[in-house]
């Protein structure tokens, strides 16, 4: 009987524990809020940050910029919810402008080290074929004034003097 | 033309093409200055996409809507911040000359990453309710943008010059700064004069 007891006991706790968690988790303070806002602000800032050198470097982030609107559009959402006092709202939008950036770190890095070797690439290719340009130029120029020089001289020589009378 | 001649036009002729070959190289070096001006665009367009038909004369619990528009032409992606404020006459506005902006707080924010050369617009709806007359006071209690409610108990005296009870619901710009890791006024806004005309 005892023993049945303990049992009973024991199956209400675990099917009460999930409704224990969530009355734990719904009570946030407006501080605790406010501290997971400023987090989820931190990480997007960071992540624009990244995205920004990514970009001087010449890559393309419009995709990158897609996914730091959604946490930005989050972190704005959870600040006005903060304002109204809803905190549990203001958390969750703020843990969801987290996860909408994830990634975006990591996603500029690559872009941005890809970026760098595209233009390394361009600037090899780009002053090989001005180099080459310019040598072909220099021969071009020197073996066509050698040849022009010579017709000059040729025709030269085959003129002959003239008489005038004064 | 003599020999010596010739031979001028040649090397001038061959100087002229090996600077037009060695032009993207200078380039890749020498990086051409894009900077033109600077600047972001901040909007506000009536109900139909178009600058006219701005709510002016407002009721309590009547919905009215209007957009507002944001262009980045700063050179770079750019982080705006879009706030909404509401004041009456008496309360600050933003100052254009010295680049303040208000110190009323934001009602209703918006956050967004625009690429250069990109433009932005979003519907903006508010509306009032709480509203109440008395001599020559108007009181407005709530103040509502996009459905989310904001208590604001805003009293607006009778305008004798207007004929009216004014208030103004204004839209201020900001630009995160990644130096100082946060949002600076961009010496932007846009207003709405409203004349609270009724219950």
């Amino acid at each position: 009987m005892r023993g049945m007891r303990t049992l009973l006991a024991v199956l209400i706790f675990f099917v009460l524990l999930p409704f224990g968690k969530i009355g734990v988790s719904l009570a946030v303070s407006e501080s605790e809020a406010a501290l997971r806002i400023d987090e989820a602000e931190t990480v997007v800032n960071s992540a624009y940050v990244k995205v920004l050198e990514a970009e001087e470097k010449g890559a393309d982030v419009s995709v990158l910029l897609v996914k730091l609107n959604s946490g930005a559009r989050n972190i704005s959402e959870a600040q006005m919810r903060l304002r109204n006092g809803d905190f549990v709202s203001a958390v969750h939008c703020a843990d969801l402008s987290v996860q909408s950036v994830e990634g975006v770190i990591e996603e500029a890095e690559q872009l941005k080290v890809l970026a760098g070797d595209q233009y390394r690439e361009k600037s090899f290719l780009t002053v090989t074929t001005s180099f080459l340009a310019v040598v072909v130029i220099i021969l071009g120029d020197v073996v066509f004034w050698q040849l022009f020089k010579k017709r000059y001289l040729q025709k030269l020589l085959k003129m002959r003097p003239e008489e005038v009378e004064a | 033309m003599k020999l010596r001649e010739y031979r001028a036009v040649f090397i001038v002729g061959g100087l002229i093409l090996i600077l037009v070959a060695s032009a993207p190289t200078f380039g890749l070096f020498l990086p051409l200055s894009r900077e033109g001006e600077r600047f972001s665009e901040l909007c506000v367009l009536g109900p139909g996409h178009m600058a006219e038909d701005y709510p002016c004369d407002v009721r309590a619990d009547l919905s009215y809507l209007v957009y507002v528009g944001v262009g980045n032409h700063m050179g770079s992606s750019m982080y705006y911040s879009v706030s909404v404020k509401f004041r009456n006459q008496s309360e600050p506005s933003p100052n254009a000359t010295t680049g303040t902006p208000s110190p009323l707080p934001s009602l209703y924010e918006y956050r967004v990453f625009l690429e250069d050369g990109e433009t932005w617009e979003v519907p903006v709806t508010f509306s009032f309710s709480g509203v109440s007359f008395s001599d020559n006071r108007s009181l407005v209690e709530v103040f509502k943008v996009n459905e989310l409610a904001f208590g604001v108990d805003k009293v607006a005296l009778w305008d004798v010059e207007s004929d009216g009870y004014y208030y103004q619901v204004f839209i201020e710009l900001w630009i995160y700064k990644a130096e100082s890791d946060r949002f600076q006024y961009h010496n932007r806004f846009v207003y709405l004069l409203l004349n609270m005309t009724g219950v």
